[in-house]
């Protein structure tokens, strides 16, 4: 994938793996990774992007005596991932057109 | 290599960063290892699945905004009034001396784009001469003059083949370029972040 498209992308990725309840990083990683690929190094930048951003919120809590950091996405993180659908949904009808030009190829 | 190794190599490769995000990166990626472990891997796998610390502290840095990593330097680092004064007076030194550096830095980039532009000159030059040929053996053949018809097309077929080859190789040498451009870009701003 473009690095550019995906750099997008993934952000709205780790937005939805917390959308269904608070996740860690390793959990994160491994929700996500049969959709897009991603590994840890990659996933610290994101996080403190979308951190920076107000898009998630970050809690520890203890687990098996040390500290786990938790991310939760807020009202703003929600907020971008339905600005993503939308805008896809015009990439999606340029996509289809695009699609139906070339299908004889 | 063992998670504190790890860690530890870590830590010295961020040593240009604040404390703070120094700490928070280590944090991070001993939680990674931790997790891991606990999902059974041994700990060496554990290490070894998370990458190289080389490779971990490269994306961190590498995705610290320019302007952040410099002003935070900036803010750090106690300028006295004297270090002014004196860079103020040392500026007809110092400012031509900086421009030259940029312009010998800037000059080099041209020349390198230069070549590459001459060869697909040279490329393009050889598919005109294709062209020509053709279009010449055409003519030739339209004149009734056969032999020479055909030693004209044989030429443009040559060229024509020439130019295939041409072609690939100029943007081989783009993508070089192009890739060339990006690391360089990527060092020169671990350099600035590293000096600092």
């Amino acid at each position: 994938m473009d690095a550019q498209l995906k750099r997008g992308i993934i952000d709205i990725c780790v937005l939805c793996a917390l959308k269904s309840g608070d996740s860690y990083g390793y959990k994160i990683i491994k929700d996500l990774s049969p959709h897009i690929e991603i590994s840890e190094s990659t996933l610290y930048p994101i996080l403190k992007r979308l951190e920076a951003a107000g898009c998630v919120k970050t809690f520890k809590v203890e687990h098996n005596g040390r500290l786990r950091k938790y991310y939760s996405i807020t009202e703003a993180g929600k907020g971008r991932i339905s600005d993503f659908l939308d805008e896809w949904n015009s990439v999606k009808k340029a996509y289809n057109y695009i699609k139906e030009v070339c299908k004889d190829e | 290599m063992n998670k504190s190794e790890f860690l530890e190599r870590l830590n010295e490769l961020l040593n240009v960063l604040p404390e703070d995000e120094r700490e928070r990166s280590v944090d991070y990626y001993s939680e990674m290892i931790d997790d891991r472990i606990e999902d059974g891997e041994d700990e060496e796998t554990a290490v070894a699945g998370v990458g190289s610390p080389e490779d971990a502290a490269e994306e961190i840095i590498q995705n610290i905004p320019l302007s952040a990593a410099v002003k935070r330097r900036a803010k750090n680092r106690r300028i006295s009034p004297w270090t002014v004064v004196f860079a103020v007076m040392a500026s007809p030194i110092w400012l031509p001396l900086l421009i030259v550096v940029f312009a010998v830095v800037l000059s080099v980039y041209i020349s390198i784009w230069a070549v590459v532009i001459s060869f697909a000159a040279a490329a393009a030059g050889i598919a005109a001469g294709a062209a020509g040929g053709a279009g010449t053996a055409v003519i030739m053949f339209a004149a009734n003059e056969f032999k020479d018809g055909l030693f004209m097309f044989g030429c443009a077929l040559m060229l024509a083949g020439i130019t295939v080859f041409a072609f690939f190789g100029v943007k081989q040498l783009i993508r070089w370029v192009v890739r060339l451009t990006g690391w360089t870009a990527r060092k020169t701003k671990l350099a600035i972040v590293r000096k600092w």
